[in-house]
Order: structure tokens, then sequence, then C-alpha cells
């Protein structure tokens, strides 16, 4: 006796006429799930392949300074430096845009002259951040990645701000993504020199004034690769949004790093290790010092 | 012919109507009853607590250091007591590599598991225990045996911690640091996020400052030995590989943070009167018999 399957059968059921009504029913059953599947496919597949894809960088110049004032505009070799670090941001690949964000109208002058969008902003911001976070909001377009490219440092190499671009495309769980360098031994016990330490994954751990990591003997070691902070950082926009109103945080105000700030507030920071020698321009001096390199390797 | 196929006969889409009914309704109970069993295991999450009190007899400053004797008790003793004291335990036991410790432990009642000489620190031999116990066991306080003033509450604390944070996998204490200890390369320092997770553990001081100065007003954080973790994670924790800042700090604890994963830190009152040395036992008996501790 054969036994009865699930769906019984009758020796009289209906042939094909009656499973018309079932063969259309379920042939929109399938055309919607493809529709969804579809969608799902394309939309995720985007997502995963030009995630983060809209990137702005924006060049944050100040006019006031209590050691420098109107640093942005003080010539090197013939030009001004915000014109320097502007014309380098250009060369960077990842960028679908380069602005300066200032407060100045001797700045926006200066940049208007050699071609610069501008994008003005309050005498109040207190940092570089804020003032990135304030002049996004003032851009008509929408973009994914903000990269702060700080205005003292004209030699900056265009392949540092792709590659802290690249790191945050690549990491959707992190919110901000910043570079290092190696630290020179002689810095080792510098407060100024910002030192970091990092995990298995290029995820930022730290950032300290004093040595990390440290050891035992309390001296430095010739032989540890310690990493110096570079001041560029790139940021998720939904995060830029929110990053300069967060309530400072007391490692923060200790150490007095911003960066800080991130990492208190649990969120995840991606660090890439690059080979620069840092030349920022923060006194008149730094001026000829930098000049000097650049006569030696006959930059201009 | 579709999966089902339309019958004319009504008796047909009657009993097909009672077989999707029956169906449909034993996966509605199903469903109900998985979600309730997960529910109810997450409500106690992480509910099975060991307590292991790593004791080898070897060592370089101190040998046979366990059963040393304080105030005429050995010390392996007094800790395990305290342990016994903690209401997040469902057992404690002692894990160690030598005999005359284990013959000790017999005799005032401790269960003792025999592990080998080889294990390099107290989470390998935490691990190696943690194997030979027949039951499955959620978390494991590695309960330092030379602390033996070990207050219970710290070690229920890092227990709830660890039950409370199911992302992490691992949980130790912290106490006030002395300024005077701030440059000690011995006292290690800790620094957290806004939520108790542990960002960075360092022999150097931390968090540090413009001046390069112990900044007499910061709350600093001195790092204490007492730590658990989640069974799971303490299988493979010590065979990772050794990382780079654990190595140059020598911290085993950096090897958890430099893998990615997730530690708690809980903020305790506690003065530690560790005894690494023959000299620290006069002073743990004198501090003992000042607040008439037996």
């Amino acid at each position: 006796m054969t036994p009865k399957s699930v769906c019984t059968t009758s020796s009289d059921h209906a042939p094909f006429v009656m499973s018309t009504k079932s063969w259309i029913l379920h042939g929109v059953a399938t055309a919607a799930a493809l529709a969804v599947g579809a969608h799902a496919y394309f939309f995720y597949r985007r997502s995963v392949t030009v995630f983060r894809s809209r990137v702005v960088g924006i060049i944050p110049a100040r006019f006031a300074s209590s050691r420098f004032e109107g640093k942005p505009l003080v010539e090197i070799l013939g030009k001004p430096m915000i014109q320097r670090t502007w014309e380098r941001a250009k060369l960077a690949s990842t960028l679908d845009r380069v602005v300066v964000a200032t407060d100045d109208e001797k700045i926006a002058e200066c940049c208007r002259g050699f071609g610069a969008e501008v994008i003005m902003t309050a005498e109040s911001c207190r940092n570089g951040a804020e003032r990135c976070s304030e002049a996004l909001q003032k851009l008509e377009k929408k973009y994914d990645i903000v990269v702060n490219i700080q205005g003292d440092e004209p030699l900056i190499e265009p392949e540092i701000i792709d590659g802290i671009v690249k790191a945050l495309q690549t990491t959707p769980n992190a919110v901000f993504s910043t570079a290092v360098t190696s630290l020179k031994p002689e810095d080792a016990f510098d407060p100024n020199r910002v030192k970091c330490v990092v995990d298995n994954r290029g995820y930022a751990i730290y950032f300290s004034r004093g040595l990390i990591p440290f050891n035992k003997s309390g001296k430095v070691n010739s032989e540890f690769p310690y990493n110096l902070h570079l001041g560029i950082q790139s940021y998720d926009s939904k995060f830029l949004k929110i990053y300069p109103d967060l309530t400072p945080t007391p490692l923060q105000l200790e150490e007095d790093l911003e960066q800080l700030k991130v990492l208190e507030n649990g969120y995840k920071m991606k660090v890439i290790k690059v080979d620069h020698d840092a030349h920022g321009v923060d006194t008149p001096e730094d001026v000829a010092k930098i000049e000097n390199f650049m006569r030696e390797r006959n930059l201009s | 012919m579709s999966y089902c196929p339309a019958s004319s006969s009504s008796s047909s889409s009657t009993k097909a109507w009672i077989v999707h009914g029956i169906l449909a309704g034993a996966a509605a109970v199903a469903v109900a009853i998985g979600a309730r069993s997960y529910r109810g295991r997450s409500r106690k999450f992480r509910s099975r607590v060991i307590g292991i009190i790593p004791a080898r007899y070897a060592s370089s400053r101190f040998e046979g250091k366990p059963l040393v004797n304080i105030l005429g008790k050995p010390m392996i003793q007094r800790t395990w007591e305290r342990s016994k004291l903690a209401t997040t335990l469902d057992h404690v036991v002692v894990a160690t590599d030598d005999e005359r410790i284990a013959k000790c432990c017999d005799e005032f009642g401790a269960a003792v598991i025999m592990t080998s000489e080889s294990c390099r620190n107290g989470a390998e031999r935490c691990s190696e225990a943690l194997e030979k116990l027949g039951k499955e066991y959620d978390i494991v306080v590695n309960i330092q045996g030379d602390e033996p003033l070990v207050e219970p509450e710290i070690i229920d604390g890092i227990v709830m911690a660890l039950q409370a944070a199911p992302d992490a996998v691992f949980s130790t204490a912290v106490t006030s640091l002395k300024p005077e200890d701030a440059f000690d390369p011995n006292r290690v320092k800790c620094v957290v996020d806004n939520r108790g997770y542990a960002i960075y553990f360092s022999r150097g001081l931390i968090p540090f400052n413009k001046s390069g100065k112990v900044n007499m007003q910061f709350p600093y954080m001195l790092h204490l030995g007492i730590q658990s973790y989640d069974a799971k994670f303490l299988k493979i924790y010590p065979q990772l590989e050794p990382t780079p800042l654990q190595l140059e700090e020598d911290l085993e604890q950096l090897k958890v943070l430099e893998n990615g994963f997730k530690m708690k830190v809980i903020k305790v009152n506690h003065e530690a009167h560790g005894v690494d040395t023959p000299e620290d036992v006069g002073k743990i008996e004198s501090f003992m018999r000042e607040r008439n501790l037996s």
C-alpha cells in the first residue's frame, strides 16, 4: 500500500487546467523573489565595491595664532604655504574635491587667487576637526569621507592622503583613520612628539606623549620600531558631524591629545604606516629650515 | 505538476489545510520554545564559574612560596579560604605542579588538579587545569596564590563584569596608583575607555602629559594581578603568538588587546600585599597583626 504523501492526491486530481492558477501564483512569487534578490545583489555589490566612495579634502586654515599669526600666507620659496599644501592635495587621486576652510578674508582672497575653492567658517572653531565639520555642513554635496589636511605641512605626500582614505574605505567599522611614521630615538622622551601603538590589524590602541611601548629598563630601545603620529586624519562624515561636540574625555584632557576622545568613546580608528619626514611649519624659524630642505632637493 | 496540486475535491483541500495547519502550529511551538530557551540562557549568561589558584613550587626568588607560613597558616590556604568566600564561584581548585603543595591542600580540604611543570604562566596553568576538570565552565578566575589578602568582593566584581559584557573575553581590576609609583616600571598602569574597556597597559606612566611630571590631581590606575577569562577564550589564549607590545613591555595582558579582544576593567579599593620575597612575609604579618587579622 503506497503511503500517503503530504499533499494528498486524489485519483481524479485535475490536470494542468486547474494548476494554471498555481503556476501563475508560483510565477509571480518567483519573479518577486528574483527582484528582491537582484536588488539585494546590486545594492550589496555597490556598498562593497564602492563603500564610502565620495571623498572631500578640507584644509582648515585660520589666521590667528599665538606663535605665528597669518601662518598660512607665509611664503615658502616665493609661494604662499597654503597654496603649496593645496597643490599637493590636488594630486591625491582619492579626493573628489579639495576646499580650504578659513575664518579670514585675507586667506580666502589669496586662495581664490590661485584657483582654490574656499568655504568661510567661524573664528570660534577650536580646532581643525571642528572647522572641517562646519565646512562639511556648508558644502552643497554629500560626502562619505572627509580628509583633514593640515595647512602647515606644505610637503604632504599625496600618497599619504590616498592611503588613509583607502584605509577607511576598506574598514567599515572604523570611523577615523590616520598615519604614523618611524619615531627617531632622540624624540622618544619629547612630549611634543606623539607616539602611537596599534593592534595586529592596524587599529589604534593608544596615543601618548610618553614613550609607548615602555619597558622594564625605562630607556629607549634602539631596536624597537616606535611609531610617531602624523597630524593628517580622515573621518567618516557621519562621525565628523558628532565628533566636535562629544564631551572632552579624561585621557584626552590629561595628554592634550584630541584623538584620544575617539578611543575613549569606544570608536575604532585605523592607522597606516608611512615613510614621511615631518616638515611642519610652526614658527617663523621653521620657514627657513623648510626652504633649505627644498633647495637641497631641488624642489620648487 | 506543482508541488501541491490543486484538486477540485473539497475533502483533499480540507486535508491539505489540516496538514498545513499542524505543520504551522508545530513550527510556531518550536520557535517559541527555542526563543524561550535562548532568552532563558541569556538571562544566566556565563553562569558556570570556577576559581583556579595556580601554585607552582619553583621560583627564582622564593622557592616553595605557596607553602610559606603567614601567622602560622600556609599562604596557599589563606588564599583558598578567601576565595571560598566569593559568592560567584561555583568551585575553587588549586592547580599545582608539586606533590608537596598538593598534599598541603588536601590537608585543609582544597580540591587539587595536578598540572605540568612546564606551564609558563598562571593563565597557561589555569587553561590546563580547566581541560582536566570534567565539568564545563563559562568563566575561569585566575586567583593569584601570592595575594593571601585578596578580597572576595574583587573576585565577584570581575566575574560580574564579564557576565555583564558579552563582547569581552577577559576582565581584571585596577586600584589607585600612588604618585610615588608613577615612574616605577614594576607598577603597571592602565587606561580605560568611557565604558570600562581597557585601552592600554604600560610600565610607563599613562596617561602622560606635556610637562612629563606626575599630575597629583589625576586618578591614575594601578593594575592588579587578578583576572578572569571566558572559558572558550582561555582555551586558545596561551597558544596565541606573543605580540610586539607584549614582548617589549613584558606584559602578558597586552596580547589580549593586540589580538583585538576586548577586556573589562573594574576599579576597586585594594592595598596590594603581594608576597614575592621572604622579606614580604614579615611585612604582611605586621600588617595583619596591626589590624587584628588572623
